[in-house]
């Protein structure tokens, strides 16, 4: 008995192998980064929105970008149809996200796709990558633990300074940032409008690729455009409620005409809130050819 | 002409800079074996500004030939090799670079986003959605989870029944004693629990069998997870007119993927119940929970005598006299191919101390009345200890747990009872001891069959004593061997799965009793009964047959499990045998509508001649402090009861609700011989058939909004009981009609306040009898204000108001209240327990021919201060 009261002692007395589930990463596993995504969606309000779940999901030189909120909310909703006692009376983890874009990225042959939403357009388009062509600056930061660069580019239409880390070398980053010499874990638009900022990296415990294509798909009001800065001018006008169809059912583009009762017509000009990761004057800029 | 040349020449030159100046190519190779890597992101800078970047193709090269100014160097990048930078030399249009393997140490990434995900079988609650900062340990968490209860006992439960399994991280270290951890472990440790539902933890059995059984997964903060986790507290106050009160805790836990390790050392004389965290609250092979007496750790040494002790469904710091410690040790390691080896070493030592006081009028049949008043005067002490090794192996082919240990307890009861004019001084002196093994064994044999074995032995030795008023004295010593075993396959055809099982069950039981210094009444009454020393074996052979269908979520089984046990006595008075035969037939049927909506009938019939314990009776003298009786005839029992339940649960929407009726009837005949002893004298055989039924329907519905800002629970119950007897030579039947209802809310409408209000009210009436019903009303409220982040109050109150025909009571409010500020991981925290100082609590029953109250001492106001920690 005392022999097995000191065995059992000293087992518990042996410090525990302190467990870590770090893991090695090699060129097959993937990896993803959460962004805390901050934007003006309204030029109307003051301070940003915020997204804490953007994540990048990584894969050789593939990459998704996209809210995992709302894939939560997806995956839920794919499992479990929206009971109506939900439908009625959402509880929290149901009134989502504001940011609904995904992006499918190929960095190899420059290409990608983007899905979004909005009201109840959904859409789907395909686009080119543009080579940013990155100015190292002076400054560094430390973000995740990850000691960062500072650079500098003019790229879609914005003047984007990232901070990326050498420590993990891929070329990707939020949104469709990317072509640093590292990961990018920062990026913000000179106006402050848009702040990407990594709030940890690692690895994922499960891919979500097939599952996050099913549910972009798998929508039956889905459209498709084949040029991405048509779709974004549609989205902006849904986002901006300028509801792609009532346009389409005869409504004109542009102001309002509102009738007063004396008769006389008044042009109302609508408010334009809701500001594009893409600002308009690039496609009027780089004409109609994407 | 000259103009134009010159033109043209200025504007190719004004050009040259954004032209190709030559180009740059080149291969990126592994250093290690030369051999071209593709797709590697190779970047051109010249100075601090890219000029050109691009992928490498298949063969590993790359090649730029536009850019505004030359590139001096290069850089590339590729996940799995370092960074790698590479000059540039002048006048060189080709550069090889060669890159260097290089892991980086990444962990897994957490998942933040919504407070409940379910996926599949799994919902997944993030605990940083439900935890408020006044929380202390886990069951403060589980508690609020929308689909998740925890009984007063600590059990976890879900869809109305126990969980099966409880892990942290993977493990199941504590093999269902997890209260260690749900009341020790600091909130802010987990990322997030994970509920399992139809969990089958044996993976040999996946696919063939499932469990309507969840289980409970936590997974802790990636900087939790293997680390030393230390919790502890340490107060002291004072209990008006008796003593210091003072309570400590000191909790070490390591939970890691491969290893875990737990200690816990834990004391109090405030009251609070510490002794039941050491129990198992449901393993695996075994249905339901171990239901224990109160202060019963194990159920096997409760040995020849059934102490009584009281346990209210009021908090315990009101009426709980105690001092308590308990030590807790595990430890469990898993190797890679998923075998666990488990230890376990828990101990408890308590004195627990009650006063009670009670009174029953009795009515007789003739209209005469008797009045008796009880009081009683318990201490209870205790020393547990508990040793045990596990070993499980889960693969997909095959089960294997086995469990061993060792357990002993002393216990000293001692009692004052005093009966009418009487009293009684009781010394119950309570050694224990028991060795068992449990092994658990199941192969996979094919994609449809599987082979089951399961062994139980253990061999309890209690050897007790009781003595009364410090002349009787009755010795009890029970040995008990005892091996059940089983076999089982499982067979799947079709949509049809044939569950085979064959037991076989062998005991030998020794007693020994001995009665000294008896009245000469119960001398003379017990002559005939020699019987002192009786042994018996006991072999039964048990079958059970049951088959399940299951087509389009509906599900059907029947079971017809059959028993033949084999007793054999031997006492002083020659040897006695006898075959029991028994059948309990049940039918199943439930039917899953919708995922969330399920609807189900259950049926069982059961005819026994009660078990070979009531034959061992025979002979056998029990004793209690005023009666010495012997069972004459075996009783027969025989018992059907059907049920219809339909519940709806929905986790996502936040709502559940359930309705289910049934009936329910058992009758018993025996007969028994009994002489008490003071008061009722009574003797000679008397018989007893008693017959009951119940008829009941009940209804619950439950609802959350948003993330536990609003809770309504409201439910209601009503029933008729109906009871039939033939007693002491009378008939005696009567019927009974209840209800009850009850309410709560639990209002969170901003950070800085959380009230919850619950109301029960209950009714019962005896039918046709022109009698005033019985009534109950108890509010229970608690509310919590943080007017400060780091600073709380709180409050509590219970009170109970009960009438009966002829009387009332209103028992004082229990009140509490306490302030706790926050700093880092310290709390300071001061309460009071018990502010109008209630001396007693007071409840009243009605029975169809007495009415009686019962009264108990209650703690009285008590202050308590302290520092609590967790790192």
């Amino acid at each position: 008995m005392k022999t097995a009261i000191i065995i059992i002692t000293l087992l518990l007395l042996i410090p525990g192998q302190a467990y870590s589930q770090a893991r090695n990463i090699s060129g097959d596993n993937g990896l993803r980064i959460k962004y805390k995504y901050y934007f003006k969606e309204d030029s109307t309000i003051r301070g940003h929105y915020v997204d804490s779940s953007m994540c990048l999901d990584i894969n050789g030189n593939k990459a998704i970008f996209y809210s995992e909120k709302q894939f939560l909310i997806d995956s839920t909703l794919d499992i479990a149809p929206l009971p109506i006692t939900v439908a009625v009376n959402p509880p929290e983890e149901f009134r989502g996200t504001k940011e609904y874009s995904r992006y499918f990225i190929d960095y190899n042959s420059l290409k990608y796709v983007k899905y979004d939403r909005a009201l109840m357009t959904v859409a789907k388009g395909h686009g080119t990558l543009e080579q940013p062509l990155w100015k190292v600056l002076d400054g560094t930061d430390t973000i995740c633990g990850y000691q960062c660069s500072m650079a500098e580019a003019r790229y879609l239409g914005r003047t984007w300074r990232i901070w990326y880390t050498s420590s993990i070398p891929v070329s990707a980053g939020p949104w469709l940032l990317w072509g640093a010499p590292g990961l990018i874990l920062r990026a913000k638009d000179s106006r402050g409008l848009f702040v990407f900022h990594a709030i940890e990296a690692g690895i994922p415990a499960s891919d979500r690729t097939d599952d996050l294509t099913r549910f972009s798909e798998n929508s039956y009001n889905l459209r498709t455009y084949r040029s991405i800065q048509k779709m974004e001018e549609v989205m902006t006008l849904v986002k901006r409620s300028y509801d792609e169809d009532m346009r389409l059912n005869g409504h004109p583009r542009g102001p309002l005409r509102a009738t007063n009762q004396d008769g006389s017509v008044e042009m109302i000009e609508l408010e334009m809130k809701y500001i594009p990761l893409i600002p308009e004057n690039y496609w009027e800029k780089k004409g109609r050819k994407h | 002409m000259r103009l134009i040349v010159t033109t043209l020449l200025l504007s190719v030159l004004s050009l040259m800079p954004l032209m190709a100046q030559g180009s740059i190519s080149g291969t990126v190779v592994d250093a290690e074996d030369g051999k071209p890597i593709a797709g590697v992101y190779v970047c051109a800078f010249s100075g601090d500004l890219m000029v050109a970047a691009g992928f490498t193709d298949d063969n590993g090269r790359f090649s730029f030939s536009r850019y505004q100014k030359r590139p001096d160097r290069l850089s590339a990048s590729f996940l799995g090799y370092a960074l790698t930078e590479a000059a540039i030399p002048a006048g060189e249009s080709t550069v090889s670079v060669s890159m260097r393997k290089q892991n980086i140490q990444l962990d897994e990434v957490s998942v933040t986003a919504a407070p409940i995900v379910k996926e599949n079988d799994t919902t997944t609650y993030y605990v940083e959605a439900f935890r408020r900062d006044e929380d202390l340990t886990l069951k403060d968490v589980l508690v609020k989870l929308p689909g998740v209860e925890v009984n007063s006992k600590g059990t976890i439960i879900h869809r109305g029944k126990p969980i099966n399994k409880f892990y942290v991280e993977g493990m199941d270290m504590l093999s269902g004693r997890y209260s260690l951890v749900t009341e020790n472990l600091d909130p802010s440790k987990i990322a997030k629990i994970e509920l399992i539902e139809n969990h089958q933890p044996v993976r040999a059995l996946k696919g063939l069998t499932s469990s309507d059984r969840s289980a409970v997964n936590i997974v802790l903060k990636a900087d939790s997870k293997g680390a030393w986790l230390f919790s502890g507290d340490a107060a002291g106050g004072y209990m008006e007119d008796t003593s210091a009160i003072a309570e400590g805790r000191l909790w070490i836990a390591n939970f890691g993927k491969s290893r875990q390790s737990m200690m816990m050392l834990k004391g109090n004389n405030t009251g609070k119940t510490i002794t039941d965290e050491l129990q198992r609250h449901s393993y695996l092979g075994r249905k339901g929970i171990i239901f224990n007496l109160p202060g019963t750790l194990d159920i096997d040494f409760d040995g020849a005598f059934r102490l009584f002790r009281t346990r209210q469904n009021f908090p315990d710091e009101y009426y709980f006299d105690n001092a308590s410690a308990v030590l807790s040790l595990n430890h469990a390691v898993v190797n890679r191919r998923g075998t666990q080896l488990r230890f376990g070493l828990q101990g408890a030592a308590e004195r627990w101390e009650e006063n009670g006081i009670s009174s029953q009028s009795y009515v007789f049949e003739d209209g005469s009345t008797m009045e008796i008043a009880d009081t009683d005067d318990i201490t209870d002490d205790k020393l547990y200890l508990d040793a045990g090794m596990e070993i499980e192996s889960n693969t997909d082919r095959a089960y294997i747990h086995n469990a061993t240990a060792v357990s002993g307890q002393l216990r000293r009861h001692t009692s004052m009872i005093s009966t009418g004019n009487s009293g009684h001084d009781q010394l119950y002196r309570l050694p224990s001891l028991k060795v068992s093994n449990q092994l658990t064994s199941t192969v996979r044999s094919g994609p449809r069959t599987a082979l089951s074995i399961f062994s139980d032995t253990r061999a309890t030795v209690n050897n007790h004593r009781f003595t009364l008023d410090g002349s009787t004295t009755q010795e009890a010593e029970y040995t008990d061997l005892r091996t059940f075993n089983t076999v089982s396959s499982i067979i799947m055809a079709g949509r049809t799965r044939i569950e085979a099982k064959g037991g076989i069950e062998l005991g030998y039981y020794r007693r020994f009793t001995g009665l000294t210094g008896i009245p000469a009444w119960m001398e003379e009454a017990l002559a005939d009964s020699s019987t002192n020393r009786l042994q018996m074996f006991s072999g039964a052979l048990s079958a059970d047959l049951s088959a399940r269908w299951n087509w389009s979520g509906i599900g059907l089984r029947i079971g017809l499990p059959l028993l033949l046990e084999y007793v054999k006595v031997w006492n002083g008075s020659g040897v006695t045998d006898r075959l029991f035969p028994g059948l309990r037939p049940d039918l199943s049927l439930s039917w899953v509508i919708f995922p969330d909506l399920k609807a189900s009938l259950y049926g069982s019939y059961s005819i026994d001649d009660n078990s070979s314990a009531d034959m061992f009776m025979r002979g056998y003298i029990l004793t209690s402090y005023r009666n010495a009786s012997r069972t004459g005839i075996v009783p027969r029992s025989k018992r059907y009861n059907v049920s219809l339940s339909l519940d709806y649960s929905s986790i996502l929407s936040r709502f559940s609700a359930s309705v289910s009726g049934g009936y329910d009837n058992g009758s018993s005949t025996s007969a028994s011989s009994g002489m008490y002893y003071d008061d009722l004298t009574l003797s000679g055989m008397v018989d007893r058939l008693s017959v009951s039924g119940s008829l009941y329907g009940m209804a619950n519905v439950k609802k959350w909004f948003g993330v536990n800002k609003v809770v309504l629970d409201a439910g209601a119950e009503y029933r008729i009981d109906s009871h039939s007897m033939f007693l002491q030579g009378y008939d005696s039947e009567y019927r009974t009609e209840s209800w009850t209802a009850d309410a709560s809310v639990e209002l969170r409408p901003a950070g800085w306040l959380e009230v919850t209000a619950a109301f029960r009210y209950s009714r019962s009436k005896f039918l046709g009898e022109d009698r005033d019903p019985v009534q109950s009303y108890l509010t229970q409220g608690s509310i919590v204000l943080t007017p400060f982040k780091s600073f709380s109050v709180s409050g509590s109150v219970y009170h109970l108001y009960q009438q009966i025909p002829g009387s009332s009571v209103t028992n004082t409010p229990l009140l509490k209240a306490g302030a706790e500020y926050r700093f880092k991981k310290f709390r300071i925290f001061f309460e009071c327990t018990n502010i109008l100082n209630a001396t007693e609590f007071r409840r009243e029953s009605l029975s169809d021919y007495y009415t009686s109250y019962t009264s108990f001492r209650m703690r009285p106001r008590s202050y308590l201060a302290g520092l609590r920690m967790s790192f």
